[in-house]
Protein backbone atom coordinates (compact mmCIF):
# COMPACT_ATOMS: atom_id res chain seq x y z
CA UNK A 1 0.00 0.00 0.00
CA UNK A 2 1.43 3.38 -0.83
CA UNK A 3 0.69 6.65 0.87
CA UNK A 4 1.48 10.01 -0.60
CA UNK A 5 3.40 12.44 1.53
CA UNK A 6 4.05 16.11 0.96
CA UNK A 7 7.44 17.41 2.08
CA UNK A 8 8.18 21.11 2.49
CA UNK A 9 11.73 21.64 1.24
CA UNK A 10 12.48 25.39 0.81
CA UNK A 11 15.85 24.61 -0.71
CA UNK A 12 17.61 26.94 -3.09
CA UNK A 13 18.74 25.35 -6.32
CA UNK A 14 22.00 27.25 -6.12
CA UNK A 15 22.62 25.96 -2.60
CA UNK A 16 25.23 23.43 -3.67
CA UNK A 17 27.22 26.21 -5.35
CA UNK A 18 26.83 28.47 -2.30
CA UNK A 19 28.17 25.81 0.05
CA UNK A 20 31.32 25.32 -2.01
CA UNK A 21 31.71 29.10 -2.31
CA UNK A 22 31.55 29.48 1.48
CA UNK A 23 34.17 26.79 1.83
CA UNK A 24 36.45 28.62 -0.61
CA UNK A 25 35.95 31.98 1.09
CA UNK A 26 36.67 30.50 4.51
CA UNK A 27 39.86 28.85 3.31
CA UNK A 28 41.11 32.02 1.66
CA UNK A 29 40.24 34.15 4.71
CA UNK A 30 42.00 31.80 7.08
CA UNK A 31 45.13 31.98 4.96
CA UNK A 32 44.96 35.79 4.62
CA UNK A 33 44.60 35.52 0.85
CA UNK A 34 42.35 37.91 -1.07
CA UNK A 35 40.01 36.55 -3.75
CA UNK A 36 38.55 38.94 -6.30
CA UNK A 37 35.96 38.04 -8.98
CA UNK A 38 35.76 40.30 -12.03
CA UNK A 39 32.61 40.38 -14.14
CA UNK A 40 32.08 42.21 -17.42
CA UNK A 41 30.81 41.91 -20.95
CA UNK A 42 33.20 40.43 -23.51
CA UNK A 43 35.78 43.00 -24.57
CA UNK A 44 35.26 45.45 -21.71
CA UNK A 45 38.91 45.18 -20.75
CA UNK A 46 39.30 42.63 -17.92
CA UNK A 47 42.54 41.16 -19.24
CA UNK A 48 44.04 44.54 -20.12
CA UNK A 49 43.13 45.87 -16.69
CA UNK A 50 44.86 42.95 -15.00
CA UNK A 51 47.93 43.20 -17.25
CA UNK A 52 48.36 46.80 -16.11
CA UNK A 53 47.18 46.48 -12.53
CA UNK A 54 49.17 43.47 -11.35
CA UNK A 55 52.64 45.10 -11.71
CA UNK A 56 51.35 47.93 -9.47
CA UNK A 57 50.66 45.58 -6.59
CA UNK A 58 54.27 45.68 -5.44
CA UNK A 59 55.74 42.81 -3.53
CA UNK A 60 52.48 40.96 -3.08
CA UNK A 61 52.32 37.71 -5.06
CA UNK A 62 49.41 37.72 -7.47
CA UNK A 63 47.79 35.13 -9.69
CA UNK A 64 44.90 35.12 -12.12
CA UNK A 65 42.37 32.37 -12.84
CA UNK A 66 40.97 33.08 -16.29
CA UNK A 67 37.62 31.69 -17.39
CA UNK A 68 36.66 31.46 -21.05
CA UNK A 69 34.37 29.31 -23.11
CA UNK A 70 37.15 28.65 -25.59
CA UNK A 71 40.88 29.34 -26.11
CA UNK A 72 43.56 30.27 -23.63
CA UNK A 73 44.36 33.56 -25.35
CA UNK A 74 43.81 35.61 -22.20
CA UNK A 75 46.03 33.39 -20.11
CA UNK A 76 48.78 33.75 -22.71
CA UNK A 77 48.36 37.53 -22.80
CA UNK A 78 48.70 37.68 -19.04
CA UNK A 79 51.72 35.38 -18.98
CA UNK A 80 53.42 37.48 -21.63
CA UNK A 81 53.00 40.48 -19.30
CA UNK A 82 54.66 38.55 -16.51
CA UNK A 83 51.44 37.68 -14.69
CA UNK A 84 51.03 34.11 -13.43
CA UNK A 85 47.79 32.76 -14.81
CA UNK A 86 45.85 29.53 -15.04
CA UNK A 87 43.10 29.03 -17.62
CA UNK A 88 39.72 27.39 -17.05
CA UNK A 89 38.15 26.60 -20.42
CA UNK A 90 34.52 25.78 -19.76
CA UNK A 91 33.81 24.32 -23.19
CA UNK A 92 30.21 25.46 -22.99
CA UNK A 93 28.97 27.08 -19.78
CA UNK A 94 29.07 30.85 -20.04
CA UNK A 95 29.88 31.41 -16.39
CA UNK A 96 32.20 30.02 -13.76
CA UNK A 97 30.88 28.06 -10.80
CA UNK A 98 32.40 27.55 -7.38
CA UNK A 99 33.32 23.90 -7.97
CA UNK A 100 35.43 24.98 -10.99
CA UNK A 101 37.34 27.44 -8.82
CA UNK A 102 37.88 24.85 -6.14
CA UNK A 103 39.23 22.36 -8.62
CA UNK A 104 41.38 24.81 -10.60
CA UNK A 105 42.85 26.51 -7.61
CA UNK A 106 43.56 23.71 -5.28
CA UNK A 107 45.76 21.79 -7.63
CA UNK A 108 47.47 24.68 -9.32
CA UNK A 109 50.66 26.70 -9.02
CA UNK A 110 48.49 29.65 -7.88
CA UNK A 111 47.94 28.03 -4.51
CA UNK A 112 50.58 30.15 -2.82
CA UNK A 113 49.53 33.54 -4.18
CA UNK A 114 48.42 36.25 -1.79
CA UNK A 115 45.91 37.89 -4.12
CA UNK A 116 44.00 35.87 -6.66
CA UNK A 117 41.91 37.52 -9.34
CA UNK A 118 39.27 35.54 -11.16
CA UNK A 119 38.66 36.85 -14.64
CA UNK A 120 35.15 35.51 -15.18
CA UNK A 121 33.73 34.54 -18.57
CA UNK A 122 32.68 37.67 -20.48
CA UNK A 123 28.98 37.87 -19.61
CA UNK A 124 26.96 40.21 -17.37
CA UNK A 125 24.04 37.79 -16.95
CA UNK A 126 24.79 34.37 -15.47
CA UNK A 127 28.03 35.08 -13.57
CA UNK A 128 26.06 37.46 -11.34
CA UNK A 129 24.17 34.52 -9.85
CA UNK A 130 27.16 32.36 -8.97
CA UNK A 131 29.13 33.05 -5.82
CA UNK A 132 32.70 31.89 -6.41
CA UNK A 133 33.81 32.40 -2.81
CA UNK A 134 35.25 35.83 -3.55
CA UNK A 135 35.84 38.55 -0.95
CA UNK A 136 35.32 41.28 -3.51
CA UNK A 137 33.25 41.24 -6.66
CA UNK A 138 34.08 43.80 -9.34
CA UNK A 139 31.76 44.75 -12.20
CA UNK A 140 33.65 46.30 -15.07
CA UNK A 141 31.93 48.28 -17.80
CA UNK A 142 33.73 50.13 -20.58
CA UNK A 143 32.80 53.49 -22.10
CA UNK A 144 32.09 52.15 -25.64
CA UNK A 145 29.37 49.90 -24.16
CA UNK A 146 27.17 52.84 -23.36
CA UNK A 147 25.53 54.00 -20.14
CA UNK A 148 22.69 51.49 -19.87
CA UNK A 149 24.51 48.50 -18.38
CA UNK A 150 23.21 48.97 -14.81
CA UNK A 151 19.64 49.11 -16.15
CA UNK A 152 20.01 46.10 -18.41
CA UNK A 153 21.97 43.92 -16.01
CA UNK A 154 20.96 45.04 -12.52
CA UNK A 155 22.01 41.85 -10.77
CA UNK A 156 25.67 42.25 -11.74
CA UNK A 157 25.67 45.73 -10.17
CA UNK A 158 23.63 44.80 -7.11
CA UNK A 159 25.95 41.95 -6.19
CA UNK A 160 29.27 43.78 -6.75
CA UNK A 161 31.18 45.88 -4.22
CA UNK A 162 33.31 47.65 -6.82
CA UNK A 163 32.45 49.29 -10.15
CA UNK A 164 35.25 49.97 -12.62
CA UNK A 165 34.51 52.10 -15.67
CA UNK A 166 37.29 51.40 -18.15
CA UNK A 167 38.53 53.06 -21.36
CA UNK A 168 37.98 56.47 -19.75
CA UNK A 169 40.25 58.00 -22.40
CA UNK A 170 37.26 57.67 -24.77
CA UNK A 171 34.76 59.56 -22.58
CA UNK A 172 34.95 62.81 -24.53
CA UNK A 173 34.91 61.25 -27.97
CA UNK A 174 31.88 59.13 -27.09
CA UNK A 175 30.12 61.86 -25.10
CA UNK A 176 29.81 59.20 -22.44
CA UNK A 177 27.61 60.21 -19.51
CA UNK A 178 29.80 59.05 -16.65
CA UNK A 179 27.59 60.61 -13.96
CA UNK A 180 24.56 58.70 -15.23
CA UNK A 181 26.25 55.32 -15.00
CA UNK A 182 27.53 56.00 -11.50
CA UNK A 183 24.14 57.34 -10.42
CA UNK A 184 22.34 54.28 -11.76
CA UNK A 185 24.83 51.90 -10.14
CA UNK A 186 24.41 53.71 -6.81
CA UNK A 187 20.61 53.56 -7.12
CA UNK A 188 20.93 49.81 -7.12
CA UNK A 189 23.78 49.62 -4.67
CA UNK A 190 24.57 52.77 -2.65
CA UNK A 191 27.73 51.23 -1.17
CA UNK A 192 29.40 50.41 -4.47
CA UNK A 193 32.90 51.91 -4.79
CA UNK A 194 33.65 53.46 -8.15
CA UNK A 195 36.93 53.67 -10.06
CA UNK A 196 37.33 55.30 -13.46
CA UNK A 197 40.29 53.82 -15.31
CA UNK A 198 42.21 53.83 -18.54
CA UNK A 199 44.92 51.34 -19.40
CA UNK A 200 46.04 53.82 -22.05
CA UNK A 201 46.57 56.85 -19.83
CA UNK A 202 46.99 54.99 -16.56
CA UNK A 203 44.11 56.89 -14.94
CA UNK A 204 42.71 55.28 -11.83
CA UNK A 205 45.01 52.27 -11.81
CA UNK A 206 47.13 53.37 -8.85
CA UNK A 207 44.01 54.04 -6.78
CA UNK A 208 42.55 50.65 -7.70
CA UNK A 209 45.80 48.90 -6.81
CA UNK A 210 45.91 50.70 -3.44
CA UNK A 211 42.34 49.65 -2.80
CA UNK A 212 43.12 45.96 -3.31
CA UNK A 213 46.27 46.17 -1.19
CA UNK A 214 44.29 47.83 1.58
CA UNK A 215 41.66 45.09 1.45
CA UNK A 216 44.32 42.43 1.52
CA UNK A 217 45.82 43.95 4.66
CA UNK A 218 42.43 44.24 6.33
CA UNK A 219 41.89 40.58 5.60
CA UNK A 220 45.14 39.58 7.20
CA UNK A 221 44.36 41.54 10.34
CA UNK A 222 40.99 40.17 11.26
CA UNK A 223 40.35 37.35 8.81
CA UNK A 224 37.11 38.94 7.68
CA UNK A 225 36.40 41.56 5.11
CA UNK A 226 33.79 44.26 4.89
CA UNK B 1 20.41 31.60 -17.09
CA UNK B 2 21.25 27.98 -16.82
CA UNK B 3 18.04 26.14 -16.63
CA UNK B 4 19.68 22.79 -17.43
CA UNK B 5 22.19 23.16 -14.63
CA UNK B 6 19.44 24.38 -12.28
CA UNK B 7 17.27 21.35 -13.08
CA UNK B 8 20.23 19.06 -12.43
CA UNK B 9 20.55 20.68 -8.98
CA UNK B 10 16.81 20.28 -8.51
CA UNK B 11 16.94 16.57 -9.30
CA UNK B 12 19.83 16.08 -6.87
CA UNK B 13 17.89 17.80 -4.08
CA UNK B 14 14.74 15.80 -4.94
CA UNK B 15 16.68 12.53 -4.87
CA UNK B 16 18.16 13.46 -1.47
CA UNK B 17 14.69 14.18 -0.11
CA UNK B 18 13.40 10.87 -1.40
CA UNK B 19 16.26 9.06 0.31
CA UNK B 20 15.77 10.98 3.57
CA UNK B 21 12.11 10.05 3.63
CA UNK B 22 12.58 6.52 2.33
CA UNK B 23 10.27 7.45 -0.48
CA UNK B 24 9.59 5.93 -3.84
CA UNK B 25 8.46 7.82 -6.87
CA UNK B 26 7.89 11.55 -6.83
CA UNK B 27 4.46 12.71 -7.94
CA UNK B 28 4.57 16.50 -7.67
CA UNK B 29 7.28 19.16 -7.50
CA UNK B 30 6.74 22.87 -6.85
CA UNK B 31 9.53 25.30 -7.69
CA UNK B 32 9.38 29.06 -7.16
CA UNK B 33 11.42 31.48 -9.20
CA UNK B 34 11.88 35.15 -8.36
CA UNK B 35 11.48 37.68 -11.17
CA UNK B 36 15.00 38.93 -10.46
CA UNK B 37 16.54 35.47 -10.34
CA UNK B 38 17.28 35.24 -14.06
CA UNK B 39 15.48 31.91 -14.51
CA UNK B 40 12.46 31.36 -16.75
CA UNK B 41 9.64 28.94 -15.82
CA UNK B 42 9.10 27.60 -19.36
CA UNK B 43 12.79 26.90 -19.79
CA UNK B 44 12.93 25.12 -16.44
CA UNK B 45 9.93 23.05 -17.45
CA UNK B 46 11.52 22.07 -20.79
CA UNK B 47 14.81 21.19 -19.16
CA UNK B 48 12.92 19.09 -16.63
CA UNK B 49 11.11 17.12 -19.35
CA UNK B 50 14.47 16.39 -20.86
CA UNK B 51 16.36 15.44 -17.69
CA UNK B 52 13.79 13.60 -15.55
CA UNK B 53 13.91 10.24 -17.37
CA UNK B 54 15.46 7.47 -15.35
CA UNK B 55 15.14 9.40 -12.11
CA UNK B 56 12.70 9.09 -9.22
CA UNK B 57 10.97 12.17 -10.65
CA UNK B 58 10.24 10.56 -14.00
CA UNK B 59 6.48 10.72 -13.53
CA UNK B 60 6.35 13.87 -11.46
CA UNK B 61 4.37 16.92 -12.46
CA UNK B 62 6.57 19.98 -12.15
CA UNK B 63 4.94 23.33 -11.44
CA UNK B 64 7.06 26.47 -11.62
CA UNK B 65 5.60 29.67 -10.21
CA UNK B 66 7.08 33.11 -10.68
CA UNK B 67 7.32 35.17 -7.51
CA UNK B 68 7.29 38.90 -7.94
CA UNK B 69 10.30 40.68 -6.49
CA UNK B 70 9.85 43.19 -3.67
CA UNK B 71 11.82 46.40 -4.03
CA UNK B 72 11.87 49.40 -1.68
CA UNK B 73 12.22 52.77 -3.41
CA UNK B 74 15.19 54.68 -2.03
CA UNK B 75 13.54 58.00 -2.79
CA UNK B 76 9.97 57.70 -1.46
CA UNK B 77 10.10 54.45 0.53
CA UNK B 78 7.29 52.75 -1.43
CA UNK B 79 7.53 49.00 -1.62
CA UNK B 80 6.76 47.87 -5.14
CA UNK B 81 6.64 44.62 -7.09
CA UNK B 82 8.35 44.82 -10.49
CA UNK B 83 7.18 42.02 -12.76
CA UNK B 84 10.44 42.07 -14.73
CA UNK B 85 13.80 43.82 -14.66
CA UNK B 86 12.31 47.31 -14.89
CA UNK B 87 12.92 48.72 -11.42
CA UNK B 88 11.05 52.02 -11.84
CA UNK B 89 9.06 53.03 -8.76
CA UNK B 90 5.36 53.30 -9.74
CA UNK B 91 4.89 56.00 -7.14
CA UNK B 92 7.65 58.57 -7.79
CA UNK B 93 9.30 57.27 -10.99
CA UNK B 94 12.72 56.86 -9.38
CA UNK B 95 14.66 53.98 -10.88
CA UNK B 96 16.48 51.40 -8.76
CA UNK B 97 15.95 50.62 -5.12
CA UNK B 98 16.68 48.14 -2.41
CA UNK B 99 15.84 44.61 -3.50
CA UNK B 100 14.10 42.94 -0.54
CA UNK B 101 13.35 39.65 -2.29
CA UNK B 102 12.94 38.09 -5.73
CA UNK B 103 16.33 36.70 -6.54
CA UNK B 104 15.93 33.16 -5.39
CA UNK B 105 15.15 29.95 -7.23
CA UNK B 106 13.97 27.28 -4.85
CA UNK B 107 12.25 23.97 -4.44
CA UNK B 108 9.31 24.79 -2.18
CA UNK B 109 7.73 21.40 -1.76
CA UNK B 110 7.36 17.98 -3.29
CA UNK B 111 5.02 15.05 -2.99
CA UNK B 112 6.26 11.47 -3.04
CA UNK B 113 4.92 7.99 -2.54
CA UNK B 114 5.99 6.36 0.69
CA UNK B 115 5.93 2.59 0.66
CA UNK B 116 4.45 1.50 3.96
CA UNK B 117 5.99 -1.64 5.39
CA UNK B 118 3.74 -4.54 6.41
CA UNK B 119 3.80 -4.88 10.20
CA UNK B 120 5.33 -8.06 11.52
CA UNK B 121 4.18 -9.55 14.77
CA UNK B 122 5.81 -8.11 17.84
CA UNK B 123 6.10 -4.63 16.36
CA UNK B 124 4.09 -1.85 17.79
Amino acid sequence: MTERREIIALEGLLKANSLIAEEIRKEFSEKGKLLVNILSSPGAGKTTLLQNLVPMLGNVSVGVLVGDVATDRDRRRLESSGVDAVQITTGGPCHLEAHMIKQAFFDSPLRNKDILFIENVGNLVCPASYDLGEHIRVVLTSTPEGEDKPRKYPKAFITSQVLVISKSDLIRILSYDLEKVIEDARSLNPQIKTFVTSAKTGEGLKELASFFLKKKNELKKDKTIV
Amino acid sequence: MHEFSLVQSLLTIVQDKVKENRGGKVTKILVKVGTLSGAEPELLESAFQFLKDGTCAEEAILTVIKEKAQVKCRKCGTIYFPKDLDLTCPNCGNWGGEVLSGESIYLERLEMEILSQPKSSGEI
